[in-house]
């Protein structure tokens, strides 16, 4: 009798286990998202005509700034650094130099001479969005460069990999 | 004084044979009664530099919404239109789930079929633990659901995230 009440009870257990079980059925369904690395730079322009005109006498001719644009960054990256570069080499002796503001964590490396080959302008840039950051152009030449033509160049500014 | 054995017995087994007649019939009952519940689709979605809120110096638009019919979801195995039932949700994040993120869900359309379903219609959000999404009755098909997703931003990594949405559908006696 003894065996017939274990195996009733071992029915009645095995019955509410199912009904439990059989009570609710599952669906699965899946939400992915894929975060690109984004790394976006802008200016807010070009930068007015850079003019060395005037000098002291018994000095050098005073350089000429402009500080009319700005530049914005949004990144999610880490360790990003902002390089500069002129398309072709200015005249003998002038300086073009470039100093731009740095976004919050960032490093400016300050007035920056432009060549044809990248430098450095702002280092230890990650994960930020900020724009109106400054950037300030400066013109200047020595008397031993002569009269200059008016010219253009191209300044490129990239956001890359970097320390 | 007491029951003698032999007046005992064939009780006992009379009952038992009852009850090993009754216990099959019982789960028969209790697997034709279970509610099935079907669902395809899901959610993927790439974030990238066009969904910065205005170009550079801008964060990243911080919802995203799927089309209406990111999932569509039947019940099904009902005994009748008048078979109640409960849909909860939950989601289970298998690893790579940010915890910036906040994902809900609605129900889009009422789907087809003799039952009816009701509820659902705002916006939940979809946590780690069963929350009631909504109701009905009956065997439903193509019911439509759509997704919404906040948090994001430029502080989350460049990576997959991913998390599994569980639907399950509850019989309501």
């Amino acid at each position: 009798m003894r065996r017939l009440i274990l195996s009733m009870a071992g029915l009645f257990f095995l019955f509410v286990i199912c009904s439990l079980a059989m009570a609710a059925n599952t669906a699965q369904q899946t939400v992915t998202f894929e975060v690109s690395a984004i790394n976006e730079i802008s200016t807010s322009g070009n930068p007015g005509n850079l003019v060395v005109d005037a000098a002291t006498a018994g000095s050098q001719p005073v350089a000429d700034a402009d500080n009319t644009t700005t530049w914005a960054v949004t990144t999610n990256g880490s360790n990003k650094k902002m390089t500069g570069a002129i398309d072709t080499v200015m005249p003998a002796n002038t300086t073009l130099q470039v100093n731009l503001g740095a976004p919050t964590g960032g490093s400016s490396s300050g007035n920056v001479t432009l060549l044809a080959t990248a430098a450095n302008l702002v280092t230890g840039i990650s994960t930020v969005v900020q724009s109106g950051l400054s950037i300030t152009y400066t013109l200047s030449a020595t008397v031993a460069a002569g009269v200059v033509s008016q010219a253009q160049r191209t300044v490129t500014l990239t956001l890359t990999d970097g320390p | 004084m007491g029951w003698s054995r032999s007046s005992t017995t064939p009780l006992i087994i009379i009952l038992g044979r009852i009850f090993f007649l009754t216990v099959p019939f019982l789960l028969f009952l209790t697997k034709a009664k279970s509610i099935d519940i079907s669902a395809t689709g899901g959610w993927s979605e790439i974030v990238n530099e066009t969904d910065l809120a205005s170009g550079a110096g801008s964060d990243l638009v911080a919802t995203y919404e799927s089309p209406v019919n990111a999932t569509s979801m039947s019940i099904s195995n009902t005994l009748d239109e008048n078979d109640n039932w409960r849909l909860d949700v939950r989601r289970v994040d298998s690893g790579g789930w940010h915890g910036n993120f906040t994902l809900s869900v609605r129900r889009t359309s009422d789907g087809n079929g003799e039952g009816s379903v009701s509820g659902g219609l705002s916006y939940i959000e979809i946590t780690t633990m069963d929350s009631q999404f909504f109701s009905g009755a009956g065997n439903r098909t193509a019911i439509d659901l759509q997704y919404k997703l906040t948090g994001m931003s430029v502080s989350v990594s460049p990576s997959n995230y991913s998390t599994t949405i569980v639907f399950t559908v509850v019989d309501i006696p």
